[in-house]
């Protein structure tokens, strides 16, 4: 079979299996949360409570008068104990609401909104009210993603059930055990968009989530005309320009979106929490991840309150073995180690990776032989060893010539090199160091 | 013999030949050259180290001697130079010797690590990947990026894990401050006398000072009640001293319970 792709990419080892047959399992209320003021892309937050409130499940304690930003809400009942900076999945020690359970599960959900019904300002309005941002990892504003520009139509919505990133396996099961929901949220983005047609495309090695999807959606797709389609599998197909370009054969131009090209992408889990911010009024407070990797004794596919800490369900929920050696939030490939297991999950947690030593072992940095594996695993085309080389003498200009800002730190080209030389940090710190530079010139009017 | 003394002769013939003909091309192809440009290039160091925002010295002695750039821009040649300059362009010069000061004591025993960091051996890579590598996110991450900027050799990391600055050799050039990600080094004149608090900790939980911290500021403004002067004041969580106020008693750094205050006297740091 000829399944559509996209040029470039790599094939790491898949590591799915440990919990691709798990049935995603409900966390029991935590006694305590920790929940980030600013969890998404944009404006910092501001708290709306104050310590020894009392705050209920769906209560929104956090938000900005600004855009973009997404609001966050409590996502058990309880008192506010305090309000003060904590570690953060993204490591910076970002102000964070703790909340003491108190035993009750009242809730403060917001009235269901049938968004085929109301306006688009009001479907825009609930999103931001839930605080829902796109959860594969990026964390961007999703009322701002689906509210692109007037001047750039976008005709086609694509969910994306790729998850192309080794261990995480939480999209598949939630395509495969709500299939209806997944498809009624793609529905709803999809009417508010305004798009003319709506995918879903899947990674061939998660076909099974295929027939399901493909069941639910004359009943589920509200008119919307919707297909599901398998992509090769293929790290990173799940990248928003890899999938566009795999499906529509549409480029997202450099330093473009994806709205440049009339599409836009949306995480099934993202999907998700638009059904329920509608359906029920449930902002966006509880996120389900998968736990893996040789250093968990206990994977699995978890459904737990926004804010709770990691630490804290070890080992009631999660056993680790001895030999843990590094915790990566997120999937392998692009996620964050956390130093502190006092890290809590957030709005773009996808999964929580427990490494042992073998599996988070560094290799020493070689000389680059110029075989050019790097480039042929780049999906944006770019040529990162000559990339590396422009950085390497601090030939900034060389390097924004070569396209460095377009490179969106998928790893593919550090997991090739068999010189094991650092490409994406490299790049990280290009990008950085050529950001200061264009700011100094803006400064001294060059 | 013979073979000497004709190789003696055909090398002075030679060498006068060719002589003359190098008098006769420099004086016919001479650049002229503006003679104020070469004077204030002899005031410059010539240490090339471009803290004065152009290429070299020769360049920058071109803008000076052109007026388009201040007289006191050269950070290495100091108030002398800047004076100097001044004096030969009748402008005025209000260049001061600078000193590079790191305001972090998070040496690796007193400001643990948050975890291993293992990537490129660079403090501004191990900010953009960490956030900080030390419990304490405004600490000096201690990888030397500083030392690798310096053009004199004055900034060496040493066991502590910490720069230190070499006061004979810093120009003041202010490359480091520049390159500094965490901005834990300021320039400090080299005039200056008195208190400076050594600490950038701007957590306002005092507790998780102290345990990220052993030299932290923890913000009890000890130092703002015992200044006989009130030269200290609290901005944004952090004590600032007003120079003009300060007499340099050392009541703060006696009473400080975390001893971030250290004295300046006359280019050096007293403990």
């Amino acid at each position: 079979m000829n399944l559509k792709t996209f040029r470039g990419g790599i094939h790491p080892p898949e590591r799915k299996e440990a919990t691709c047959d798990l049935p995603i399992e409900h966390v029991p209320t935590p006694a305590s949360v920790v929940i980030h003021l600013t969890q998404a892309v944009g404006a910092q937050n501001q708290p709306l409570v104050k310590i020894g409130d009392r705050v209920l499940k769906g209560q929104k304690i956090g938000d900005v008068d600004a855009c973009p930003a997404a609001a966050v809400h409590a996502s058990i009942t309880g008192i506010v104990k305090k309000i003060e900076p904590a570690p953060q999945s993204n490591l910076r020690d970002g102000m964070a609401i703790f909340i003491e359970a108190d035993g009750t599960d009242e809730t403060a959900y917001m009235p269901p909104l049938d968004p085929f019904a109301c306006s688009r300002e009001e479907a825009i309005k609930r999103l931001r009210d839930a605080g829902i941002v796109g959860m594969g990892g990026a964390s961007f504003p999703t009322d701002v993603k689906l509210a692109p520009p007037a001047d750039k139509p976008v005709d086609t919505i694509i969910a994306n059930g790729a998850e192309c990133e080794p261990y995480l396996t939480i999209d598949y099961r939630t395509m495969l055990e709500t299939p209806a929901v997944v498809v009624e949220g793609l529905a709803m983005a999809a009417h508010i968009l305004g798009a003319d047609k709506a995918i879903i495309a899947i990674e061939s090695n998660k076909a099974d989530a295929l027939p399901g999807i493909q069941r639910e959606i004359p009943a589920h797709a509200h008119g919307v005309p919707m297909e599901a389609v398998l992509v090769a599998t293929k790290y990173p197909q799940g990248g928003e320009k890899m999938l566009i370009k795999a499906i529509t054969n549409r480029e997202v131009p450099s330093h473009g979106l994806p709205f440049d090209v009339g599409v836009i992408v949306q995480n099934v889990g993202t999907l998700v929490a638009i059904s329920e911010a509608f359906i029920q009024g449930k902002p966006l407070i509880e996120r389900g991840f998968t736990v893996s990797g040789e250093a968990c004794r206990t994977p699995k596919n978890l459904y737990a309150p926004i804010g709770t800490v990691i630490g804290s369900l070890i080992p009631d929920v999660i056993q680790v073995s001895d030999d843990l050696r590094k915790v990566i939030f997120g999937g392998p490939m692009m996620g964050v180690a956390v130093p502190t297991l006092q890290t809590p999950i957030a709005k773009g947690t996808s999964g929580v990776l427990f490494f042992n030593t073998a599996e988070a072992t560094q290799y020493e940095e070689r000389q680059c032989i110029r075989c050019g594996r790097c480039a042929d695993a780049c999906p944006v085309r770019l040529m990162p060893m000559l990339m590396n080389a422009a950085i390497a003498i601090k030939d900034l200009d060389r390097a924004d010539a070569l396209g460095l800002i377009d490179c969106f730190e998928c790893g593919a080209c550090s997991y090739s090199c068999p010189a094991r030389i650092p490409l994406t940090q490299r790049f990280r710190l290009g990008k950085d160091l050529l950001r200061n530079q264009r700011a100094k010139e803006a400064r001294h009017g060059k | 013999m013979k073979i000497i003394l004709e190789t003696t002769i055909l090398s002075a013939v030679l060498g006068l030949l060719i002589g003359i003909a190098l008098g006769f091309f420099r004086e016919r192809f001479a650049v002229p050259s503006d003679p104020m440009v070469d004077q204030v290039r002899a005031i410059l160091p010539g240490a090339n180290c471009g803290a004065c925002g152009y290429a070299g010295c020769d360049a920058y002695a071109l803008a000076v001697a052109h007026r388009t750039a201040p007289p006191d821009r050269c950070t290495t040649g100091g108030k002398k130079a800047g004076d100097q300059i001044a004096a030969l362009l009748g402008l005025t010069s209000s260049a001061v010797d600078q000193l590079a000061v790191l305001v972090c004591q998070g040496s690796r025993e007193k400001a643990p690590l948050k975890g291993d960091y293992v990537g490129i051996d660079s403090c501004r890579e191990a900010k953009i990947v960490t956030g900080g590598t030390k419990l304490c996110q405004w600490a000096c991450l201690g990888l030397g990026d500083c030392t690798r900027v310096c053009p004199f050799d004055a900034i060496h990391v040493e066991d502590d894990g910490l720069p230190h600055v070499d006061n004979g050799k810093c120009t003041g050039c202010g490359k480091c401050v520049e390159e500094c990600p965490q901005n834990v080094l300021v320039l400090v004149p080299r005039a200056k006398m008195g208190a400076i608090p050594l600490c950038l900790n701007r957590n306002p939980v005092k507790s998780k000072v102290i345990s990220t911290c052993k030299t932290g500021c923890i913000k009890c403004e000890i130092c703002v009640k015992a200044c006989p002067e009130g030269a200290i004041r609290m901005e944004r969580g952090l004590p600032v001293v007003d120079e003009k106020l300060c007499t340099s008693c050392g009541i703060c750094v006696q009473k400080c319970p975390t001893h971030v205050f250290k004295l300046i006297e006359k280019d050096i740091i007293i403990a």
